[in-house]
């Protein structure tokens, strides 16, 4: 072929080796994490969220250190109005509401990732299947997505746990088959998009297979919009794992913040404090996992200037 | 061709300057020159092209001719005069009346400048009520269908939907649209690029036909040259927010002066081009967020001198009606062919 | 538009059908033997093992088994409740309607708030209220819908004892006519209320950034350019094209309000399907439970069904699919 671009002023190199391929993509890499991590530090509500969710994570581990009573620990003031003894009251069986609240974050927050991460795991697989492949299977999957989407899944989980038992396993493994379906369908919309890039296409023609190409290309660049749904998906499976101990389907060894509502419930004129304050666990919870989530997608949205320029 | 020798031109742009607004916390830039110090006159009838790469500052002149900047778009300077009007000490209620019924715009990518959700004939309704309210149905209905027929659409179009037209037909039905209240001056902003070369040249045969037809004055933008100068009289070549050169067609294309518009020209093969190369122009637009000191072409350019990087360069008047912005135009040479 | 709403139907038909599946399959997977799930009791007797036998033909292949099944629900047979004995459909028949009315109440209202609240911030608001609303919104967002029924039912009926604690009437006088609907209704706001104040902020934001995203669009500055005047731009061009997201988001919701309406009935004791979902769980009745699940499934798919057609009426872009 005629070389044209004579203006060329890029030196002939004879071979590059893969290290220094490996180097020259690794460098842009970190730079990008950089600059990913300030836009976030910027965006006020993310901020907040990622500290919040920092220190949710340091309660959750020091919890034991932090309480100042044992963690089922029964003590002879029953229904205890908050004071100098006890800071947020006691409940019906004389449990310290502010140690259980110290205690149950670690269900929560397990509850929360595990889910999340069965949700995307499942999500991300089907997605990515149904965009890349086309055809049949996009079809179906994403027929099985839409009904999945479209059920209350909540009733199909009082199902499952009742006929199979209530442990907090149970719960987890539930709660993340029924929510994969907003993960699939932001993966899905990703694979449609990846496809038809460049890289893909040669990746295709140099023979890579289309499992590799799925596993090392198509989901790891798609990926972002998943990670920010997650954190809604960790809120929502707090908020259900909630309804569900309401309902008497959590597990009954643990207290979980919704196992104590459903303990305090009758007892709410004589001792609100304790249906009241897991409540805002739960809350204040919720709201740092939805500003994370905000925060991320900010820094995924391209245009975030507002009156841009046309 | 018919060009007024009249004395007032339609369209008269004096020293155009036009800023976008930049955050400085996010960007660390204050403003971004869109245009800078930009004079240009359209006489009536006339039509005139307005040639640049992207970021020339050509669709920002057309926006800020017809009061469609973004809110952080500023005119920093200068005037724009329609029929002698300022166009910008004119009220908003003034200009809108100036708007559709003398002023008209077709905009590229006509499926995304129609809403979705509602039938080209909804469009036609309520474009056609802004100048002629009370307006019954019927009477929008029968000059809708007289345009259609003159742009070549079948009267089905009317109640379709933009997704069901094809981007052909879409631009077709932009231009019927934009013709709808009898405008003088029509403003068309790449609105061919983003068809296929046939359909490219069909549009713009229309467009010549009917600047005959109802004596439309037009200015077309677009970056593409070569399709551009078959249609209009005269041509302006726009690069880094600034003037280049003016001139007829003839006059810049062929006997252009500009470094810039002799090496845009020489970018394009034609029927019977016997070069076994063809020269793109090397490097990248400028920063129009810096200030430049000298000629806004001078790292592109392939005969600069010291005094470019200097001095903002001068205006040269080759002939009446021709001249260009360059301390050292090419003039007296042979002819570019 | 027609085939649209027939390919529509076919599709609630296709989900049931998974529902009654899904059904069908965790009886038979989960731990303990059908018999025993069925008749709810741990030894039952022979004459109750012998009906339930006859009626599901437990002692033959899967294949006949399901389609007894399946048969029997196409009879409206859902089967029968243990703790109440009565037939489930019979209860399912007592116990909808009120949950249909608290769901529906609470959707459409929270729609309409949202809507009329996202339109006014997208327009009127400056950045600094906004961000305001914006927390408290998210706040309410973010709070379980059992939790903050408790905290309303504490503070409105127990502190202050305006509004009524529990139940749908008066138990203590019996009103017809108007006076019952007013009696309803009176009970009706603690609830209804609940269920508002969390759905409400989701529509409140989808359509503020629609609205916002809608008058960035190319389209307007087209129509902004013929001279129309903003507003009816506004009313006629941008609101249409907005309410498009939030009638989505209306669709994709209706599970989740539903859900929040059973918990809600429970803390409120409201007579509908959320009591009904308790006892089940409590004191597993899965004959009951299944045929709830059942019951709220079409109901939900109906009315996302419903939401459907109206989009397809606004955007003639999804007819055909």
């Amino acid at each position: 072929m005629h070389d044209t671009m004579s203006n060329s002023r890029l030196p002939r190199r004879e071979s590059v080796s893969t290290q220094e391929v490996r180097q020259s993509l690794m460098r842009p890499l970190n730079e990008r994490f950089i600059k990913t991590w300030r836009i976030f530090w910027g965006h006020r509500l993310g901020r907040v969220g990622f500290v919040g969710l920092c220190i949710l994570v340091l309660i959750a581990v020091f919890a034991s250190w932090l309480a100042p009573y044992g963690q089922s620990e029964l003590t002879a003031d029953a229904l205890a109005a908050p004071g100098a003894q006890h800071l947020l009251g006691t409940d019906h069986l004389g449990r310290d509401i502010l140690s259980q609240l110290l205690y149950g974050s670690r269900i929560s927050l397990m509850v929360g990732f595990t889910s999340a991460f069965i949700s995307a795991f499942i999500g991300v697989i089907i997605g990515a299947t149904a965009g890349y492949y086309g055809g049949w299977a996009d079809e179906l999957l994403s027929k099985v997505t839409d009904v999945a989407l479209m059920m209350p899944v909540f009733f199909l989980i009082l199902l499952v746990l009742t006929l199979f038992g209530s442990s907090l396993l149970y719960v987890m493994i539930i709660i993340g088959f029924t929510i994969w379906p907003s993960n699939a369908r932001l993966m899905r919309a990703q694979a449609l998009t990846l496809r038809e890039r460049t890289f893909v296409k040669a990746s295709r023609l140099l023979g890579e297979s289309n499992l590799n190409i799925l596993w090392r290309h198509i989901i790891p660049n798609g990926l972002q919009p998943v990670i920010a749904n997650t954190t809604l998906q960790m809120a929502g499976a707090i908020l259900t794992e909630a309804s569900l101990s309401f309902i008497g389907l959590g597990d009954p060894n643990l207290s979980s913040w919704g196992r104590m509502i459903f303990e305090g419930r009758g007892y709410l004129t004589m001792g609100w404090w304790a249906t009241l304050f897991p409540g805002f666990a739960i809350v204040i919870t919720v709201l740092i996992l939805y500003f994370v989530g905000d925060g991320l997608n900010y820094i995924m949205q391209p245009d975030r200037r507002s009156g841009g320029l046309s | 061709m018919g060009v007024h020798a009249d004395t007032s031109p339609l369209l008269e742009i004096n020293n155009l300057c036009v800023d976008y607004l930049l955050d400085q916390s996010r960007d660390g830039k204050e403003r971004l020159r869109a245009v800078d110090h930009v004079d240009l006159r359209v006489r009536e009838g006339e039509s005139l092209g307005i040639v640049g790469e992207s970021g020339s500052g050509k669709s920002t002149l057309a926006k800020a001719i017809l009061r469609l900047l973004p809110t952080n778009g500023r005119v920093s300077g200068g005037e724009t005069l329609y029929k002698g009007r300022n166009i910008y000490a004119l009220t908003r209620e003034e200009f809108r009346r100036l708007r559709w019924a003398e002023l008209a715009v077709v905009f590229q990518q006509a499926m995304n400048s129609l809403s979705p959700v509602h039938t080209i004939e909804q469009h036609l309704v309520d474009i056609y009520r802004v100048h002629n309210p009370g307006a019954s149905r019927d009477e929008v209905r029968e000059r809708g269908l007289e345009l259609l027929s003159v742009v070549g659409l079948d009267k089905q179009a009317l109640q379709s939907y933009a997704h069901e037209l094809s981007g052909g037909m879409l631009q077709r039905t932009m231009i019927m649209l934009s013709l709808i209240c009898a405008p003088s001056l029509l403003i068309l902003d790449e609105s061919t690029t983003a068809l296929d070369v046939i359909t490219q040249n069909q549009i713009l045969d229309e467009i010549s036909r009917l600047k005959e037809q109802f004596g439309l004055t037009t200015v077309i933008i677009s970056h593409d040259i070569s399709t551009v100068s078959e249609t209009v009289d005269r041509v302006a070549i726009m690069y880094g927010g600034r003037l280049m050169e003016v001139g007829s067609v003839d006059q810049v294309l062929r006997k252009g002066v500009h470094p810039y518009s002799r090496a845009l020209v020489h970018s394009f093969p034609y029927l019977g081009d016997t070069r076994q190369r063809i020269e793109g122009i090397p490097g990248a637009p400028p920063d129009l967020t810096k200030e430049h000191s000298g000629c806004i072409f001078v790292e592109r350019c392939l005969d600069k001198r010291e005094i470019c990087h200097q001095e903002v360069p001068p205006r040269v008047d080759v002939q009446s009606e021709h001249y260009a912005f360059c301390h050292y135009p090419v003039v007296c040479q042979r002819e570019v062919q | 538009m027609l085939q649209f709403i027939i390919r529509r139907l076919i599709g609630l038909v296709v989900i049931v059908f998974i529902v009654v599946v899904l059904n069908f399959m965790l009886m038979h997977l989960a731990p303990g033997d059908p018999i025993s799930i069925l008749a709810g009791v741990d030894h039952p007797s022979q004459t109750m093992v012998n009906q339930l036998r006859a009626k599901y033909g437990l002692d033959q292949p899967l294949s006949v088994q399901f389609k007894r099944y399946v048969g029997n629900l196409l009879h409206g047979d859902l089967g029968r409740s243990i703790i109440y004995d009565q037939p489930v459909s019979k209860l399912i028949g007592q116990r909808l309607p009120p949950t249909l009315l608290l769901t529906l109440t609470a959707a459409v209202v929270s729609l309409v708030l949202g809507i009329l609240l996202g339109t006014w911030s997208a327009t009127e608001l400056g950045s600094r209220f906004e961000g305001v609303i914006s927390t408290v919104s998210y706040t309410f967002y973010a709070m379980p819908a059992f939790w903050l029924g408790l905290m309303l039912m504490l503070v409105f009926s127990s502190i202050l004892d305006i509004l009524p604690t529990s139940g749908m009437t008066s138990s203590r006088h019996s009103y017809v006519g108007l006076m019952h609907w007013l009696d309803v209704a009176k009970h009706l706001v603690l609830p209804v209320t609940t269920l508002i104040l969390i759905e409400t902020p989701v529509y409140y934001r989808i359509t503020r950034t629609s609205i916002l995203q809608s008058i960035n669009s190319n389209f307007v500055t087209m129509l902004t350019a013929s001279g129309m005047k903003e507003s009816t731009i506004f009313n006629k061009y941008v609101l249409k094209n907005a309410i498009l997201p939030t009638v989505t988001m209306f669709g994709l919701r209706l599970g989740y309000v539903i859900t929040g309406a059973a918990l809600v009935e429970i803390v409120f004791a409201w007579p509908g399907m959320g009591r009904l979902t308790l006892d089940a769980v409590f004191r597993r009745d899965y004959t009951l439970l299944m045929g709830v699940y059942l019951a709220v499934s079409i109901s939900v798919g109906l009315m996302i069904l419903i939401t459907d057609v109206v989009y397809a009426y606004i955007d003639p872009r999804i007819r055909y699919e």
